[in-house]
């Protein structure tokens, strides 16, 4: 359901875009305390993927360093995966010695939000929780790219924030990316070309132990061409392909005080991104589609004069 | 100023698709909350009678309250709870030989006045055998009843109180005063509450 925009909830949707990624975070944890092992694993994987193909994406919107000219950027980007109907059910299994054990197609993180109930001997009954019912993921991180020494740019992702006792728990993000133009040692180059490599830590929430509820690691390492066609107010398609790794550790708490601790298989896929990018003097807009191991798309915007 | 006014378009463009995104990020969703709780009761035996009884009361009220106040649930908002398993192991066993014991767990609860009913009926279960383990037993109707009768009644607002209790009824080989059954076993009761709560959610697309 839509709801209007309000000052407030654009103060709060505001504070969001930063921290799109943390969906209703306490109840991420009270929804994962019904659930151990492969149930969590199998709970959480949509959001695991999501958060892997958003991370490792928007990282560059051209290949275009210059040798020696300063060259400043703050962007914002929008990283976005769309969910589908396989991503919003897994098979789940019963916990807490319900007998007989049964299997049922359990809504995911990102499934349903109504529960399933199954009933089991002597009428007892086991619920699976329900899901947040989402569409979409959608990660919005900001970024400072500095570049234009030595043909060399430098990228920053960084966003913290703790939001005491509320819903949202707290954020911390940090990413550091190095790329260098290949195309300076190119006699002519038709195109810009360049490789680089990106590396992130996102954690999300926090237990009830005061630990991170979600810790992710990512990393990519790729090279990427460009063009740019204008002179003044320039288009530039971009191409760029990497090899992208993504782990993702939970940790939460049971009611018996016990910290349950999964480890999500650490994945590696080869990532195709495809976009364009607008030069609009200080303002430089991009649109960009990833085919990876899940496929995603990024928005970006940056302020600066990377387009000169 | 001059520089302001180049950049105002560039800028208010900017803003606009902050805002926009802004306003549109947050969805309203009904999600259906799944608490799981747990309580547990021990009880030591060191006995020469295979035919022995002991009770205990079982802390249902407390965990439940707990589980909805960790939650951060108002006890309105909960839709429902329930018994979802029983298990019972061995905790400590002093090893000299194996017992097969038989028996009930039989429950009680203040809510009615139905008095003790079968919850569990265990036969010949191996006392080595559930050393260390959390075997899930076959739940009887009645006892499933009391329990979320109970329950219900604490989601009411009573206060009932509900006791475990064992009623052994044989043990293989009978133990003698030379040689007595000695032994600590563990019963956990897991039950879920469930409750609906509206969130504002993050699904921009």
């Amino acid at each position: 359901m839509q709801r209007a925009a309000t000052p407030r909830r654009l103060l709060a949707g505001g504070i969001l875009l930063m921290l799109a990624a943390a969906p209703a975070v306490a109840q991420i944890e009270d929804q994962l305390s019904a659930y151990t092992g492969d149930n969590a694993t199998g709970y959480m994987q949509p959001l695991a993927d999501a958060l892997g193909a958003s991370l490792n994406d928007g990282a560059f919107a051209s290949a275009h360093i210059p040798r020696s000219a300063f060259r400043a950027g703050l962007e914002v980007r929008l990283m976005g995966v769309y969910f589908g109907d396989d991503d919003r059910t897994f098979r789940a299994g019963t916990e807490g010695g319900f007998l007989p054990e049964t299997t049922a197609n359990a809504p995911t993180i990102v499934g349903d939000g109504d529960a399933v109930v199954v009933d089991g001997d002597g009428g007892a009954q086991f619920a699976f929780p329900g899901g947040l019912d989402l569409n979409s993921f959608a990660l919005v991180v900001p970024q400072l790219r500095v570049g234009g020494i030595m043909g060399t740019e430098a990228l920053l992702r960084w966003a913290s924030f703790e939001a005491g006792d509320s819903e949202l728990g707290k954020i911390d993000l940090l990413g550091i990316g190095l790329r260098h133009s290949i195309s300076q040692y190119l006699p002519a180059p038709k195109f810009d070309l360049a490789a680089g490599f990106l590396w992130q830590r996102f954690n999300i929430g926090e237990n009830s132990n005061g630990d991170d509820l979600i810790s992710t690691n990512a990393f990519s390492i790729g090279a990427q061409a460009s063009k740019r066609f204008g002179k003044v107010i320039s288009a530039e398609p971009f191409v760029g392909l990497s090899m992208d790794t993504f782990s993702m550790d939970l940790q939460y708490e049971q009611d018996n005080e016990d910290l349950i601790d999964v480890e999500f298989e650490k994945t590696t896929n080869m990532h195709l991104t495809l976009g364009l990018g607008l030069n609009l003097k200080v303002l430089n807009l991009s649109a960009a589609y990833s085919i990876a191991g899940n496929n995603s798309f990024n928005l970006g915007m940056s302020l600066g004069n990377l387009g000169f | 100023m001059k520089t302001i006014l180049r950049f105002s378009p560039s800028l208010l463009l900017a803003a606009l698709l902050v805002g926009g995104l802004a306003s549109c990020i947050m969805e309203e969703k009904v999600i259906e909350l799944v608490l799981k709780g747990e309580t547990s009761a021990e009880f030591s035996y060191n006995d020469t009678n295979e035919i022995y009884q002991e009770e205990t009361f079982i802390e249902l009220s407390e965990k439940i309250a707990e589980m909805i106040d960790d939650a951060g649930l108002d006890r309105d908002k909960i839709a429902s709870a329930f018994v979802v398993g029983v298990e019972y192991g061995v905790t400590a066993f002093d090893g000299t030989h194996d017992w097969a014991i038989s028996g009930d767990i039989t429950i009680d609860s203040t809510h009615d006045a139905a008095g003790f009913v079968p919850l569990v009926t265990y036969t010949s279960q191996s006392i080595q055998a559930a050393l260390g383990e959390r075997l899930p037993q076959t739940l009887q109707a009645g006892g499933v009843d009391a329990i979320n009768g109970a329950l219900t009644d604490f989601l009411a607002g009573g206060t009932p109180v509900v006791t475990l209790r064992i009623e052994n009824g044989d043990v293989e080989p009978p133990p003698n005063a030379g040689d007595p059954i000695v032994f600590t076993w563990q019963i956990w009761l897991t039950i879920q509450v469930t409750g609906e709560e509206t969130l504002d959610v993050p699904d921009p697309f």
